[in-house]
């Protein structure tokens, strides 16, 4: 099981290689000038010469090949220096770290709403297939897949707090700080961001269950007088579960990125939010770290899924 | 009229589905990054301008505002305690104010800094510095007597010395501060005595007083604190504001608490501020901000134009009108050497085509007015409406036309950059330059390529851009400076505008004199605006504050471009 879990860790060395490198490249590709955003330079509001953006441009290495500027900047980040964001001029991995406990809280919470609403939702359509059960269930589901979730989270605003004034509309507080204005200030957002994954894993999981329960070990175990309930979730859900895992990986690795939209509505502090005002005002330091961040998730989320389908299933790990 | 209303309105119509799908697809997350970028919301942004301070700081009776400027001596004393949260578009990239990024930092250092020279001396409006008087000397020696007995939040005394250590830190070439520029007239800073700072100026320079006013780009830091902090300033403010920094957490809200020791006091003597506690909370959602103002949850805050009406018919609430010219939504910047943008008949048939009263009210939601003047804010001592300007006449741009050897039209190339209401806006003018027979393409990139690719560095190809300009200013020389000089970097042509333009330029930054000053100005206005049309703005737009109806003086919104003077707000 270790050696399967180094031999997959190894794998993805170059992967994120491959990420960082392209991050890099792509981020001094864009349309205008990277000196003005490296330099931390208010074009216009100074009046710097060509000579001293020349020297700027020197500084900063912006006029060494692109592989040479890579190496440097992959060198420092080893060390764990991603450089000053060019906005605030602090070290980026201070902007980013008390963003990341906020954007996981609110992915943790998330997840919890999409694996208690999704499970059991995709357990009961495949039960009560072709039932009204089901049908509403198919419904509820595409639905949720499909309504943006910029427009649901002004819809929960309009209505929770606006109207009914039972949630504070925006804003973030720690778990650890005020539990309780914490849940109430997650709820809309964390739900908004579960059923979108709920949905989802509502669809797998009721057809990974419509396979599994038609086996003949399922038969079998009916037949020996199992409880319904033991047959189900434990014998059919267990089998089921290497398709969910998949698709709950997949959610985990783009709770971050996806994160961004509900981040902004609901004025959260967190990684998302962080990324699209940083591209917004090109401080490219803080998008290399953040998508780095971004790629990293997603590859962790493979690898526990990766882990997981060894667990779950022994001819994985043996193979 | 009832026919081109219905047309207008079907062209706005139009373009406002598609302003919706725009935003909704974007999400907030587009206006994010906008406001990010240096505007607020409604204005999008494509320049520094968003940082030009004092562009709200301005009672403007006159101009083209309706409102009359509410008077500051009536404002009655308020009542002391409580706490108010402030919904605010814009995040803040440092509490250090010499170093800030973006516009949106003013109101948060504004809450715990002061500035050496008080608007007030300026003609401006009644705000606060802590110079008590100063007087030119020389053209190039300022005196400045400083108040006395003022303390920074750590007890540090405010003294000439503690000017001379702020000064030499912005003039410091290492720290790249955001107004070297601005103060690099500035030779030296003698400390005479304990309330004498002598300024040695290497030229004339009369914008140096205006950017000694701004907490934005020259508030004072305690000199003990620079040497405790260091680097980390930034995040340990410590200056001589109403307000002194409880927590920062970045992306989520600044709280400050009352300064016990604040120096500044009401008209019936009392210590300012009123408020125990504020937090500004940046929300870059429009309609999420309003949201929090109506729960309560916010107690104050800006909001979007879409949500004004609402806003006023909302008994909870209370809207103050701000000063017009706090942000210019609509601007028409040639770039005068590319075809057939060289030809000046051709840049004002352009110009005089344009309705901007269509736009005010299609695309602002009448919360702009077309503008009659150039950069001054109106109302402000240096605003003079521009005489000869463009306005909306059809028949006098087809003489222009004629004039400029292209009776039956031309096509053209125009750079926008990409928001809603930028977009929006220009689809308007193509329509009214096509009834003129002007065929213009209009490209869109997003703002940072566009500013490339209009205004260099690199290969320059569009005669035109329709865009916005971050605001007016009550220094008449602020847009001048960084737009009209002939290497200035908002300069696209990087030419003269006309042979005598640089030297008035030059000359009218060297005198002191008011009366001299407005009337070069005047002069340089109606150059480059009226005679060469090459910077025309069309519209001031007036921003609106919203308050819950229990906070009293919210008067002080007009003067104080919304919330700049939180000292003077309390809760009833």
């Amino acid at each position: 099981m270790r050696a399967y879990i180094i031999r997959r860790m190894l794998q993805f060395i170059p992967v994120i290689l491959g990420i960082t490198f392209l991050v890099y490249s792509t981020t001094l590709m864009l349309p205008g000038d990277p000196v003005y955003a490296l330099a931390g330079l208010n074009v216009g509001q100074t009046e710097y010469t060509p000579e001293q953006i020349e020297r700027f441009r020197k500084d900063l290495g912006l006029n060494d090949p692109i592989p040479i500027q890579y190496a440097n900047w992959l060198k420092n980040a080893a060390q764990g220096d991603f450089g000053e964001s060019t906005r605030t001029r602090r070290p980026v991995t201070d902007e980013v770290t008390p963003r990341l406990k906020v954007t996981l809280q609110l992915s943790v919470a998330s997840l919890l709403i999409a694996i208690v609403i999704g499970l059991p939702a995709g357990v009961a359509a495949a039960l009560w297939r072709d039932t009204v059960v089901d049908r509403s269930i198919t419904v509820i589901s595409v639905a949720g897949v499909a309504v943006p979730s910029f427009w649901l989270g002004i819809m929960m605003i309009l209505l929770f707090s606006v109207r009914l004034q039972w949630l504070p509309p925006s804003g973030f507080v720690s778990v650890f700080e005020d539990p309780v204005r914490s849940m109430k200030l997650l709820a809309m957002p964390a739900t908004i961001l579960g059923t979108g994954g709920a949905a989802i894993l509502t669809r797998q999981t009721r057809s990974a269950m419509l396979e599994v329960l038609n086996q003949d070990y399922i038969r079998t175990a009916r037949a020996k007088g199992l409880s319904s309930r033991s047959v189900v979730w434990l014998h059919a859900l267990k089998n089921a579960m290497l398709p969910i895992i998949t698709i709950l990986g997949l959610f985990v690795g783009n709770l971050l990125s996806g994160a961004a939209i509900v981040e902004t509505i609901f004025a959260i502090p967190g990684l998302g939010r962080l990324l699209v005002a940083s591209i917004g005002i090109r401080d490219f330091p803080v998008i290399q770290l953040l998508v780095l961040i971004v790629a990293l998730s997603t590859v962790i989320a493979t690898l526990l899924t990766d882990v997981a389908y060894a667990m779950l299933d022994p001819r994985i790990r043996y193979r | 009229m009832n026919e081109r209303d219905n047309y207008w309105t079907r062209v706005a119509a139009r373009s406002l589905s598609r302003r919706r799908v725009l935003i909704l697809a974007g999400s907030s997350a587009a206006a994010a990054a906008l406001a990010a970028c240096g505007g607020d919301d409604d204005s999008g942004g494509t320049s520094g301008g968003g940082n030009t301070p004092g562009a709200g700081n301005t009672p403007g009776s006159g101009g083209t505002s309706n409102a009359p400027a509410p008077a500051w001596g009536a404002m009655p004393a308020g009542k002391p305690g409580g706490k108010a949260t402030i919904a605010y578009s814009l995040d803040v990239g440092t509490l250090d104010p010499h170093t800030p990024g973006s516009g949106g930092d003013s109101y948060y250092l504004n809450t715990l800094f002061n500035a050496l020279v008080s608007l007030d001396q300026l003609k401006v409006s009644p705000a606060v510095g802590l110079a008590e008087k100063w007087e030119i000397a020389d053209p190039t020696t300022i005196n400045f007597t400083l108040k006395k007995g003022i303390k920074f939040h750590d007890g540090t005394p405010f003294n000439a010395e503690a000017v001379k250590v702020n000064i030499n830190r912005i003039l410091d070439p290492a720290l790249k501060a955001t107004w070297a520029s601005q103060l690099s007239a500035i030779d030296r800073v003698e400390a005479v005595d304990e309330s004498t700072a002598k300024f040695v100026l290497k030229r004339p320079d009369a914008a140096l007083l205006f950017a000694l006013s701004s907490t934005y780009g020259a508030g004072m830091i305690s000199p003990t604190a620079l040497n405790k902090f260091g680097k980390d300033i930034k995040s340990n403010p410590v200056g001589t504001g109403a307000f002194t920094l409880d927590r920062w957490v970045p992306g989520s809200q600044v709280v400050v608490k009352k300064n016990p020791n604040y120096w500044e006091k009401d008209s019936k003597g009392n210590v300012l501020p009123y408020l125990d506690e504020v937090t500004i909370s940046p929300i870059p959602d429009a309609t999420v901000r309003y949201a929090n103002l109506q729960t309560g949850d916010a107690t104050m805050g800006v909001i979007d134009s879409k949500d004004v009406s609402a806003a006023e018919k909302n008994s909870d609430l209370v809207v103050i009108k701000g000063v017009p010219g706090a942000a210019v939504p609509a601007v028409l910047h040639y770039n005068f050497a590319i075809g057939p943008m060289d030809n000046a008949n051709l840049r004002k048939a352009i110009a005089w085509s344009i309705d901007p009263s269509v736009i005010a009210k299609n695309v602002y939601f009448d919360l702009a007015v077309p503008a009659d003047g150039a950069m001054t804010t109106p109302g402000s001592w240096a605003f003079s409406p521009v005489k000869d300007r463009p306005r909306y006449d059809v028949a006098k741009a087809k003489e222009f036309l004629k004039a400029g050897g292209k009776p039956d039209g031309f096509d053209m190339e125009v750079i926008a950059y990409t928001s809603p209401t930028i977009s929006q806006q220009t689809e308007i003018y193509q329509e009214m330059w096509k009834k003129v027979g002007i065929n213009v393409k209009v490209t869109t990139q997003e703002v940072s390529a566009a500013v490339t690719s209009f205004f260099g560095p690199g290969t320059q190809t569009f005669p035109l851009m329709s865009t916005s300009w971050g605001g007016t200013s009550v220094e008449p020389s602020t847009t001048p400076t960084i737009a009209w000089g002939k290497e200035a970097f908002y300069n696209p042509a990087k030419k003269p505008i006309s042979p005598e333009l640089d030297d008035l330029l030059a000359k009218a930054r060297q005198t002191y004199d008011d009366a001299e000053r407005k009337s070069m100005y005047e002069k340089i206005d109606s150059i480059v605006v009226a005679d060469q049309c090459v910077f025309v703005p069309l519209l001031y737009a007036q921003p609106r504050y919203v308050f819950r109806k229990n906070v009293g003086n919210t008067e002080a919104a007009y003067y104080g471009g919304g919330f700049l003077r939180l000292q003077n707000y309390y809760l009833k």
